[in-house]
């Protein structure tokens, strides 16, 4: 079993990875120091190592130890979600100085609860853990395998692979290990770890000494001969100084996303009436992605594009180290017009406008509604069942399927008791009518015969009127199929 | 009656002016609109580079109106420049909307439109539009790839001739004169 799971980590490496590979990889470095390189294929290379590996004593620790130079190296391809321990202010610290301590308590604290191998690493002052758990198959796969990352010191987790089976056991372990009573969710994530220690670590640096650890960047200044004249430069300068008082003088973090999230009351019942008396909070969501989203409203910010002073939430984003922002419902009223921060200018791609974009959504949502509504209860003869219960109910046939045999049989049972019903009411009185229902299905019958399709196109006008057009429907069918018998 | 007209006419208070102010001896004011990082300042300086007068001035603007500061330092104006960066309708906006602040008579042929040349995949706005605004406002347009060092050389000596007519220091032509050869040349009559 170690065999296939070590090659199918030397797999994922390039070709190009191979030198760093012995560089780094301590259990195996020195078999590894008498090998070429040059013209290497990768199947040579993956035989190469299980040769020596067969020697090995303990193969574990190995194949761990390079699963995480390969996390190492393609650490961009996960994503990371940043945790923070809550640590108990006046308890003993537990005095793990070195990574050895460190890694021998995890292991001993996740065994308690876990069929787990753990190994932990020392590369650039940050802990890289890996915890590979023993799934249902016995076996030691990839997938469930547990990667953190920790600056010692902190009490901060990065993590990733965490699965919800041994998600509670693993946060329980490390919780004990850093001393802390209880884990709580960041809300920032990102797949940049870098980016992600170097927004968590620099929470508290502000203004324009704001750096996040790393070097400023070069100003370029432009220098204008005599004759050139910048009528703007006074607006210029403003702006510089704004972007260098809240953004700093370095490169931002890199984060993929941020998300600000919004329950508000609706505001588009104009458009949509059935929601106009609804006490429900509206949840609305507004997302910025790319490549680098801060870097990019700082961008945005210099480049005129966006309105001074902007809005806090869009200002003060990269201190409070939040990914998703929670809005609360009293907030929204005053202060969470989040397109005022945004100038009108650019509204090719970041004005948001939520109380525009809203009602227009919901006018479309409310007319794709329709007309699906439309499209089932017309391709359906068969389905006694109103449109609305289509949606949920799955065992349905879809559109183009044909109707079962039990349906079809349905069908002509209840075609047949319409037809009898009919024949007798012809012969008795009013007061020995049926039921409410077979009634109004009579009474449907008479206005389907009068109106034809008509009743049909009611149909998409409201959820009220949908029983009616249904039962009409029915009676359409039923009137059709009374003929057939009688005669 | 065109007196009549012109004593209805109202100006607003940030309308740019042709008139306004007395011109200085010999000198020729150039004004370019348009949006941060288009490259106004490398043409402003391919302009004062390539013509000899020492009392050419070009000045910049991201938009208009202008700001008030410095107003009363400000020379006359003789000639407009609008640049649109053909990768953003934001610019394409900016430009519509300062087009307002501007009085009729810079459109007697003292205005002009630069469009910057972008390969088609990063194009965003669409070439009828921008041909659409200047027929509107009976201006030519000159193409230009504002990184490219030749191109910048040859609009600014194209610039510079009509500054020169437009601030009046070519005895007997006039910018109304330019223009009405120029509208042959209609970008839509083809």
């Amino acid at each position: 079993m170690d065999a296939t799971l070590l090659k199918s980590i030397l797999r994922r490496f390039k070709i190009a990875d191979y030198p760093y590979i012995i560089e780094n990889w301590k259990s195996l470095s020195k078999e590894f120091s008498d090998v070429n390189l040059k013209h290497v294929k990768k199947a040579d290379f993956v035989d190469m190592v299980m040769k020596k590996f067969k020697h090995k004593s303990n193969p574990a620790l190995a194949i761990a130890e390079l699963d995480i130079l390969y996390l190492q190296k393609y650490s961009n391809r996960k994503l990371w979600k940043v945790l923070t321990v809550d640590v108990i202010p006046e308890g003993d610290s537990n005095n793990l100085s070195t990574v050895a301590e460190f890694e021998n308590r995890l292991r001993k604290e996740v065994r308690s609860y876990l069929n787990a191998q753990v190994r932990c690493i020392e590369h650039q002052n940050t802990y890289w853990i890996r915890i590979a758990v023993k799934d249902a198959k016995n076996d030691w796969a990839l997938p469930s395998v547990v990667y953190i990352t920790h600056v010692p010191n902190t009490n901060y987790l990065m993590v990733t692979g965490l699965k919800a089976t041994h998600k509670d056991y693993v946060l329980q372990s490390l919780v004990t290990v850093l001393n802390g009573h209880r884990v709580v969710d960041s809300h920032l994530s990102g797949r940049c770890l870098v980016s992600l220690m170097r927004l968590v670590l620099n929470k508290h640096s502000q203004g324009a000494s704001l750096s996040f650890g790393g070097s400023p960047r070069p100003v370029i200044e432009e220098t204008l001969p005599e004759n050139v004249y910048n009528e703007n430069h006074i607006e210029k300068r403003n702006r510089d100084n704004f972007v260098a008082e809240n953004y700093g003088l370095a490169k931002l973090p890199r984060l993929e996303k941020i998300v600000y999230k919004l329950d508000t009351t609706f505001k588009g019942s104009s458009h949509v009436p059935g929601m106009a008396g609804s006490d429900r909070p509206f949840h609305c969501q507004v997302k910025f992605e790319g490549p680098s989203v801060l870097e990019g409203l700082r961008s945005l910010t210099a480049a005129g594009l966006a309105a001074l002073p902007m809005k806090e939430h869009l200002a003060q984003d990269r201190n409070t180290t939040h990914n998703t922002d929670n809005t609360d419902y009293d907030k929204s009223e005053r202060d969470i017009a989040l397109p005022s921060g945004v100038a009108p200018n650019a509204a090719f791609a970041y004005y948001v406008d939520m109380f525009v974009v809203i009602p227009m959504v919901w006018t479309l949502i409310g007319e794709l509604w329709q007309s699906y509504k439309q499209s089932k209860t017309i391709s359906k003869p068969y389905s006694d069942i109103p449109a609305i219960d289509v949606l949920d109910d799955k065992k349905q046939p879809r559109r183009g399927d044909k109707p079962s045999k039990l349906k079809r049989r349905r069908a002509d049972r209840r075609i047949l008791k319409n037809g009898t019903t009919k024949q007798k009411l012809d012969g008795v009185d009013n007061k020995q009518k049926p039921k409410s229902r077979r009634k109004k299905s009579d009474t449907s019958r008479e206005d389907g015969q009068k109106s034809g399709n008509a009743d049909a196109k009611q149909t998409s006008t409201s959820d009220h009127k949908d029983d009616d057009s249904d039962t009409s429907k029915r009676g359409e069918i039923n009137s059709g199929s009374t003929l057939k018998t009688g005669d | 009656m065109s007196r009549d007209l012109n004593q209805f006419e109202t100006l607003r208070k940030d309308e740019l002016l042709p008139f306004n102010k007395l011109p200085i001896f010999m000198q020729e004011v150039m004004l370019i609109v348009g949006i941060q990082g288009i490259g106004k300042h490398a043409l402003a300086k391919a302009i004062v580079e390539s013509s000899t007068s020492k009392t050419l001035q070009c000045r910049t603007a991201t938009h208009l109106p202008l700001p008030e500061e410095h107003s009363a330092e400000r020379p006359r104006i003789d000639m407009v420049v609008f640049m649109i960066d053909s990768r953003s309708s934001a610019s394409y906006i900016q430009v519509e909307q300062s087009l307002q602040y501007i009085n009729r008579q810079y459109f007697l042929g003292k205005i002009c439109f630069i469009a910057t040349k972008v390969p088609t995949e990063t194009q965003n706005l669409e070439v009828e539009s921008i041909t659409q605004l200047c027929d509107d406002h009976g201006s030519c347009l000159f193409w230009m790839d504002p990184t490219s060092g030749a191109d910048r050389t040859v609009v600014a000596k194209k610039l510079l001739e009509m500054l020169n007519i437009s601030a009046g220091l070519k005895p007997g032509i006039t910018p109304l004169l330019t223009d009405c050869t120029h509208r042959l040349l209609n970008m839509q009559s083809f």
